[in-house]
């Protein structure tokens, strides 16, 4: 199993009681809430914390992408990953951005260029993510969410057949026409940095990703541990259907994850910082986040029925850790709980949400630091 | 005549897709093209209507009971659609009456080729928009809103709000919704290019607004006169973005006389 630390960089000074009044923490929450004293300071906290991870023995960091929220402070994942690299100069850590929204960009040569860019200046380390954004940024956006699915294929079409080509190409589609698709910097890895798909379990999603000519990792995100073991087993399933066997290396997890002394002193440390993550954070109308067409009628109810809860109803930590919606314990619960999943689905990409909700520097290194020596090590054989 | 008004149900089919359409009542041709969510108990407009017209209520593509074809992509493609229904039926001399979208998509037809409309009455009508004046973000609300805050008198509702919907109510509802985004999410229940030409629309065209709609508020008609001088407007109070269903009546006599005027 291989280990990726993740960060969401949450603006964790927020005044969360007058947030709370409004409708939902993204799309128009207003910026008047940001202090950009405060998250100047917050963007160097979370680099540190990413790079103590990569010091603690992480195989990868990772970052992603969000928009209009205090949930995340990346629009630009790839400058976050540019500073990164820097940071790690020299070494073999993976950097991921998990992922750039492909469908929300005007033009999917940049991010074929801006990854190709970061493959360069990392000497190959580079994991790009693709993913289709969340709900409510097409709400922010203004793309509409009924072609959500058409711009990703087809963008993702661009970029990959960028990075490869050697000479310009045309590109006719739909929602993208292009006369001369040429990547200048072609990227380092060859034909294309790794590509995984970050999901919530859409159908549609897992069908693609699992096709014999991507086999595209799929990572679960933010889903309780049963939800992750049926999107697991769909997609092992296609795969099957498509005529092979999907090797764990296609699965992945990400989650919050606090290790601490006893499962006692994690659950004090971790709770009131899950409780900002899961019930002000993620506190996201069903309309903001699964606007018309994002998924099909078929997807939406199905996922309704897995996700219930989440951002509508207030969840306590003790539901949530039942669930398996974050890991949170002693090192020898977190390898547990981690050991069962694996023997469950064989999944072996594992990326900790390494901070959530206000969890302060302090905490954050302590865990990282005891998930790195307590917990990855004695896991990387699965 | 009470076997004129039985209510028919009955197919077309236009490029591999099935539309479904109802056709009631006996007079002149009147094509009626509904709102995009529909509620229980708004057929006493059309049950109006057809005691003095050969009523024709289709299902817009992508919503109710028709086909969501491959070939819809928006608006430009509901247009072009009714273009070829309105032929193959042989439709002349058309009253055309659209409730909200359904407004909009009468603008749509029209603009595109109108010798075969006689008449436009537009309820409510998105498709134009005027500068400072935004349209309610149903979007973003939520279904019980996207209900209330439709009509001004809420005990029309209460019934429908208060009942358990089954998952096959459920998912005919978020068909209606995904149509509506197919057609409508950008630019957002409007179209540019509909509103610059709006003066090759010939035929007399009216609208008719509730004084308190949230959704389109009535001042939305001055970008409409800006491109159309002669348009005609009656609001209606008391009522909010729904006249056709808050007040089927006194929207049908509206109507009426509207196409009474109209020179055979």
């Amino acid at each position: 199993m291989k280990f990726y630390a993740f960060h969401l960089m949450p603006y964790r000074h927020l005044d969360f009681e007058k947030a709370d009044e409004y409708r939902s923490y993204w799309v128009n929450l207003p910026s008047g809430f940001y202090d950009p004293k405060l998250g100047a300071k917050l963007y160097h906290e979370y680099i540190d914390q990413l790079v103590y991870a990569a010091d603690c023995g992480f195989d990868g960091i990772s970052v992603n992408e969000h928009h209009q929220t205090a949930y995340g402070l990346m629009p630009a994942p790839n400058l976050i990953a540019s500073a990164l690299i820097e940071r790690t100069r020299g070494r073999n850590t993976k950097i991921a951005v998990i992922g750039r929204a492909l469908p929300i960009a005007g033009n999917p040569i940049t991010i074929a260029e801006e990854f190709a860019m970061l493959d360069n200046l990392s000497d190959g380390r580079l994991i790009a993510g693709f993913v289709r954004g969340i709900g409510c940024e097409y709400h922010s956006s203004g793309v509409n969410p009924i072609y959500s699915h058409d711009r990703f294929h087809e963008a993702h079409d661009i970029i990959t057949r960028a990075w490869a080509a050697d000479k310009p190409f045309a590109y006719e589609g739909e929602h993208y026409n292009i006369n001369y698709v040429s990547c200048w910097p072609r990227p380092v890895q060859q034909p294309g940095p790794p590509i995984w798909i970050p999901s919530q379990g859409s159908g549609e999603t897992i069908d693609w990703a699992a096709a014999p000519e991507r086999k595209y990792p799929m990572i679960m995100a933010f889903s309780p541990t049963e939800a992750v073991v049926r999107f697991h087993e769909v997609y092992k399933a296609k795969a099957r259907e498509y005529g092979y066997e999907a090797s764990g290396d296609q699965l992945g997890w990400s989650t919050p994850v606090y290790v601490a002394e006893t499962d006692e002193i994690a659950e004090r440390e971790a709770g009131p910082h899950i409780d900002k993550l899961f019930n002000h954070f993620f506190h996201i109308p069903v309309e903001y986040l699964f606007p018309p067409g994002y998924t099909s009628v078929r997807s939406f109810q199905a996922m309704m029925e897995f996700r219930k809860g989440i951002g509508t109803e207030k969840l306590e930590l003790k539901g949530l850790l039942q669930r398996g919606n974050c890991i949170v314990g002693s090192p020898a619960t977190v390898r547990e709980k981690l050991e069962a999943l694996h023997a469950r689905t064989g999944f072996r990409i594992m990326a900790p949400m390494i901070q959530f909700g206000t969890l302060a520097d302090e905490l954050v290194k302590k865990s990282t630091q005891m998930f790195g020596e307590e917990v990855a090590p004695k896991l990387r054989h699965l | 005549m009470k076997e004129t008004l039985e209510k028919e149900t009955l197919d077309y089919a236009c490029m591999g897709a099935r539309i479904r359409y109802r056709r009631k009542g006996a007079g002149p041709t009147l094509l009626l093209l509904k709102n995009e969510e529909a509620l229980p108990g708004d057929t006493a407009f059309i049950d109006e209507l057809a005691k003095s017209f050969d009523v024709i209520v289709p299902d817009h593509p992508g919503f109710g009971l028709s086909d969501t074809p491959d070939w819809l992509r928006g608006m430009g493609d509901t247009a072009y659609f009714y273009l070829d229904f309105i032929e193959a039926l042989g439709l002349e001399r058309l009253h055309v009456v659209g409730c909200s979208v359904g407004g909009w998509i009468a603008a749509e037809i029209a603009v595109r080729d109108c010798s075969r409309i006689a008449s436009l009455s537009l309820l409510a009508p998105y498709g134009v928009r005027k500068g400072g004046v935004p349209f309610g973000d149903v979007f973003i609300w939520t279904p019980e809103e996207n209900v209330r805050r439709r009509v001004r008198d809420q005990r029309l509702v209460d019934d429908f709000m208060a009942r358990q919907k089954s998952r096959e109510e459920e998912a005919a509802l978020l068909k209606d919704r995904y149509g509506t985004a197919r057609l409508a999410w950008n630019p957002r229940f409007f179209n540019p290019e509909l509103q610059r030409w709006l003066h090759r629309i010939k035929p007399p065209l009216q609208t008719i607004w509730g004084d308190q709609d949230e959704l389109v508020p009535a001042e939305v008609f001055d970008a409409w006169k800006a491109g159309l001088p002669n348009a005609k407007n009656t609001i209606i109070g008391e009522c909010g973005h729904l006249p056709h269903f808050e007040r089927p009546e006194k929207s049908a006599a509206i109507v009426r006389q509207f196409i009474s005027e109209v020179r055979p």
